[in-house]
């Protein structure tokens, strides 16, 4: 992939994907790391990027990375680097596991903590823009994904 | 604090909420990422042809020792009795038979109901029947597995709310369910 166009890529969607992952990881460096291996991977590989899912792609992959950094510090174990290419991916048990994470939330949290969770970390948005999406307090959008993170981290032992 | 949130007083977790909103630097940002990008590139020249000696070095012990164990192999088989070397033969068949048989999950992301029913119910040769036309257009992410079967699919795709998959008769029907909504 063309640097120009990681480039404009980089500008265009770092703020939103630095939220999410810092918002995982609570670590300003490491969210940085993450972004930056995630921009890197685009442009060492062969990964086709489509116009309407490219925010939600790169939004993904810095979700996925947040949770395997987490678990590999965990673990010490050495997980690979999650690769897409395209829409439709063929998948290392590893990677399936743990972006299983959306069938996971869609069976066992409710629409609203559906919702609020893909918000966040699916489209990037703010605790502002949710509460006012949802109508309630930036503090219970809070515990809302607080508590499925913490159902998520102990499911997929990351 | 994201996993015990009722330790903290509500003041606390505003502000760091206001923190984990605030706008990043983005030009600082991509010039990090820049120079970071060239130092890989100028360090990384001699690590890549280091990493591919090491590779080629690597696949020729790989293959000297996958030659000794073949010449081993072959130098004991001849010792044994021929019932005993066709036994032994038919579990190694049967082993790569099983292997080749797995067949990797496939995963959609963001895709339309219609199309992805369309590739599994190909792969199964089945057909597909919508109670309602417009869930077609309804994205999903979702992984299949081909070689657990078609109830397993199904059984996946029914965790979504507001769809409900049935299969009889070589048809998979999609009905739709209507969801109920949750308050806090």
């Amino acid at each position: 992939m063309k640097k120009e166009y990681i480039q404009q890529l980089f500008r265009q969607h770092y703020a939103k994907m630095y939220r999410v992952a810092y918002s995982i990881l609570l670590d300003e460096q490491e969210s940085k790391d993450v972004v930056s291996d995630v921009f890197a991977g685009l442009l060492q590989g062969n990964v086709m990027l489509l116009p309407d899912t490219v925010e939600h792609y790169l939004l993904t992959s810095v979700r996925n990375q947040c949770f395997k950094r987490i678990r590999h510090e965990e673990t010490k174990h050495i997980a690979e680097q999650f690769i897409s290419s395209e829409q439709q991916t063929t998948l290392s048990i590893e990677d399936e596991r743990l972006i299983d994470i959306n069938e996971y939330v869609a069976s066992c949290f409710s629409p609203q903590d559906q919702r609020i969770f893909r918000m966040r970390y699916s489209y990037g948005c703010s605790y502002d823009e949710i509460a006012a999406s949802e109508g309630i307090s930036r503090v219970a959008v809070w515990k809302h994904l607080s508590r499925v993170l913490n159902s998520i981290k102990k499911h997929f032992n990351v | 604090m994201q996993e015990h949130p009722e330790l903290y007083t509500e003041h606390q977790l505003e502000s760091l909420m206001e923190q984990l909103d605030k706008e990043p630097d983005v030009d600082a940002a991509w010039q990090e990422f820049e120079s970071k990008l060239s130092l890989n590139t100028d360090a990384g020249k001699p690590m890549r042809w280091y990493s591919s000696m090491r590779k080629i070095a690597a696949a020729v012990v790989g293959i000297l020792l996958v030659s000794v164990a073949t010449f081993a192999t072959v130098s004991i088989v001849q010792k044994h009795a021929v019932k005993r070397a066709k036994k032994a033969d038919t579990a190694v068949v049967a082993e790569q038979k099983q292997v080749s048989a797995a067949i990797a999950p496939v995963r959609f992301e963001n895709i339309a109901l219609d199309s992805i029913l369309t590739k599994v119910a190909s792969h199964y040769n089945l057909s597909v029947n919508y109670n309602d036309e417009s869930v077609k257009s309804l994205k999903f992410y979702i992984t299949w597995q081909p070689d657990k079967g078609v109830s397993h699919f199904i059984r996946k795709m029914n965790m979504f709310d507001g769809l409900h998959l049935s299969f009889k008769q070589d048809t998979i029907y999609i009905d739709v369910v209507e969801a109920e909504e949750d308050g806090l």
